[in-house]
């Protein structure tokens, strides 16, 4: 029960990491119709920068080094909005697609690159003190990491379904055209959630190379566990890629724990993402994904 | 004369044409007049051209992206070496092989390709992680160890040297160009072209989109698995997981991109270029992957449609400037100017191509080349 129990928790705790992920990914895709392949390795560079430049060149204090870090991520998603995937918008779905796949793969690179191959371990704003909850041991970095993600995502609720700026987010998702008539600023909006998708990458970045060490090929995995996250929900549902990411981080550490089977995690997310597309098949397309 | 003589002769000189006359007998001469290297390369080349057409024949007949490839030649690689081991002879493995790489892509493809839109990308990439972190760890199907990959002959031409193996490729290549090419002429390759560049409009005529998706995914898979066994034979062992990952898939998909995606030659183009960076970025010690999503980047973001499209490109201008008449997005049918001048033109305009936003359309009537 015990080991069940500490599966279940380290699971969630990358889950919280996956679904932070994903809903950045929803969120860019809700007004921009463009799915962004490269918010793992956003998240990634940010965090690189974070451990080897911030903290070890310049010698910051944790806390300031996660804020710079963040506000990073943010410039990239940004950055890569406007600079990458507005240029090429007119083209067509294919167009960018294959721009954010570039990009995902120049990301990926230039870390190695700048930084080594390296998987450092990385410090976290927070301690690695254990709790005990009954009698599962649990760390302040995946309790704050838990929280910091729920906290975000009432955040990101609020933002969308009670500000100016959702209402905007909402009306682009339906009809860019028709907002653009109404008067909305709707490129500056579209780069404002590429910010918010790029700076929750980033803290994502750095709650999950704490967790676990990173190199080229776990990131590919951070990235599809939140696509098929994302996925789940037609790329549309906050909600239901939150739960994707959940369960994709319960699939895989159950998985892992039991079975212990090398990349028998990676076969099952594969395998539920089969069944969860047979399954969608199934049912009338509401979505049109890629004609916009 | 001076008007009917130019189009026929830009026909004849047709990009595609010249390319191909002036590729063939290149890539059947070089090999005689350059050192053994140069030969490991141009297999490579070779090899990675056959990757290209699988990708340009999905990304441009198609319009879907699959971020998988590289795990396609890994099974072709992987059971091609345990096909050679027991004396399976090369022309037989190599239908073997690629039955087997289009069976796997229908667990693929089946599912997604019913689905509208951008999932076949996120099942392939996550058939891609799976086969690099489970299908291709199982002892059973790489052993623990590399494997000798042996290099048997093709219809008793010996591939025991670089060269030998080079010319089985290029047949192989050959072949496979060929097909693409006829199929890209029939009625399924316009087919294929209505599907990608509108479903809505396709699947209006009646046409059903899902199988044709499909068919054209497991021919895509079929000719990356026969890659995958070449590229074992090139390096004569089997190479670990890692080396059909994710990233090379990444890497692999500039290759349409920097050839072009449009036409079949783009392949090769592209294959080529990736096979002989890695001698030119190793002189500027960065990554070729680094070196290579750049120039993807830039290739996107210039709008051309890799480097056959810039050669389009450029002899339409050429054309142009022998004719002085540029029709950038569409072509004009002038009915009544030629007959009834004194009366005003009718003129239909048809655009086939997206115009980006704030595009002024200008029409400038100009009279027939031949100034009578």
């Amino acid at each position: 029960m015990n080991k069940f129990l500490g599966y279940v928790i380290s699971g969630l705790a990358n889950g919280t990491i996956y679904a932070l992920v994903a809903l950045g990914v929803v969120i860019t895709y809700r007004v921009s119709r463009v799915i962004n392949l490269a918010q793992g390795a956003t998240g990634v560079l940010a965090a690189f920068l974070f451990h080897y430049t911030l903290m070890g060149k310049f010698g910051m204090p944790v806390a300031i080094a996660t804020v710079v870090a963040i506000l990073f991520g943010a410039m990239l998603g940004a950055g890569v909005e406007r600079f990458a995937v507005r240029p090429v918008r007119h083209r067509g779905a294919l167009a960018t697609l294959t721009v954010t796949t570039g990009v995902l793969l120049m990301f990926s690179e230039l870390t190695v690159q700048i930084w080594g191959p390296n998987n450092p371990p990385i410090a976290s704003v927070f301690s690695d003190h254990v709790v005990h909850i009954g009698n599962t041991g649990v760390t302040v970095h995946q309790l704050a990491t838990a929280a910091l993600v729920l906290l975000i995502s009432g955040g990101l609720y609020l933002l969308l379904a009670r500000t100016w700026f959702g209402a905007g987010v909402t009306a682009i998702a339906q009809d860019p055209g028709a907002a653009r008539i109404v008067g909305l600023p709707v490129n500056g909006i579209i780069t404002a959630t590429w910010a918010i998708g790029g700076a929750s990458a980033a803290l994502a970045g750095l709650m999950y190379i704490h967790l676990n060490s990173l190199d080229q090929i776990s990131l590919t995995f951070v990235l599809i566990s939140s696509l098929v996250a994302a996925a789940l929900g037609g790329f549309n549902s906050l909600p239901l890629a939150g739960a994707g990411g959940l369960a994709v981080g319960l699939i895989f550490s159950l998985s892992q724990g039991y079975a212990s089977v090398a990349g028998i995690g990676e076969l099952l997310v594969f395998v539920a993402l089969l069944v969860v597309l047979a399954v969608r098949a199934g049912k009338p397309q509401l979505d049109v994904v890629a004609e916009f | 004369m001076a008007r009917a003589r130019t189009p026929s002769l830009m026909r004849l000189f047709s990009v595609e044409r010249v390319g191909l006359v002036v590729l063939a007998a290149a890539a059947l001469l070089w090999p005689l007049f350059t050192p053994k290297v140069a030969h490991f390369y141009g297999t490579l080349s070779a090899t990675y051209a056959l990757v290209g057409l699988s990708l340009v024949i999905l990304v441009g007949w198609t319009g879907q992206i699959s971020l998988g490839h590289a795990a396609f030649l890994g099974f072709g690689c992987y059971i091609g070496a345990k096909l050679l081991n027991h004396n399976v002879p090369l022309l037989l493995a190599i239908p073997i092989i690629a039955a087997a790489g289009a069976g796997i892509s229908l667990v693929l493809g089946v599912p997604s390709l019913r689905l509208r839109g951008v999932y076949l990308t996120i099942t392939t990439l996550a058939f891609g992680v799976a086969c690099q972190r489970y299908f291709f760890t199982r002892p059973q199907l790489r052993g623990s160890n590399a494997v000798e990959v042996p290099r048997k002959s093709l219809l008793g031409w010996s591939t025991q040297s670089d060269r030998g193996l080079y010319y089985a490729v290029l047949v192989v290549l050959s072949v496979a160009l060929l097909l693409a090419w006829n199929i890209r002429r029939t009625d399924t390759g316009r087919v294929l072209f209505a599907i990608r560049d509108s479903e809505v409009a396709a699947a209006a005529m009646g046409i059903k989109i899902a199988p044709y998706k499909v068919g054209v995914f497991a021919a895509s898979a079929a000719i990356a698995a026969i890659a995958g066994l070449f590229y074992g034979m090139l390096f004569r062992s089997t190479p670990g997981a890692d080396q059909f990952g994710v990233l090379q898939s990444l890497f692999y998909l500039a290759m349409p991109v920097l050839g072009g995606a449009e036409a079949i030659l783009g392949a090769v183009i592209g294959g080529s270029f990736l096979a002989t960076g890695q001698p030119l970025v190793n002189l500027f010690d960065v990554r070729l992957y680094l070196v290579s999503s750049v120039a993807l980047l830039l290739m996107l973001l210039s709008g051309q449609d890799g480097v056959v499209g810039m050669l389009h490109t450029a002899r339409k201008t050429l054309a142009d400037a022998i004719r002085g008449e540029p029709i950038r997005y569409g072509s004009f049918v002038p009915e009544t100017v030629n007959a009834h001048l004194d009366r005003a033109p009718v003129v239909h305009v048809q655009i086939t191509e997206p115009l980006p936003e704030g595009t002024v359309i200008r029409a400038r009537l100009v009279r027939g080349g031949a100034h009578t």
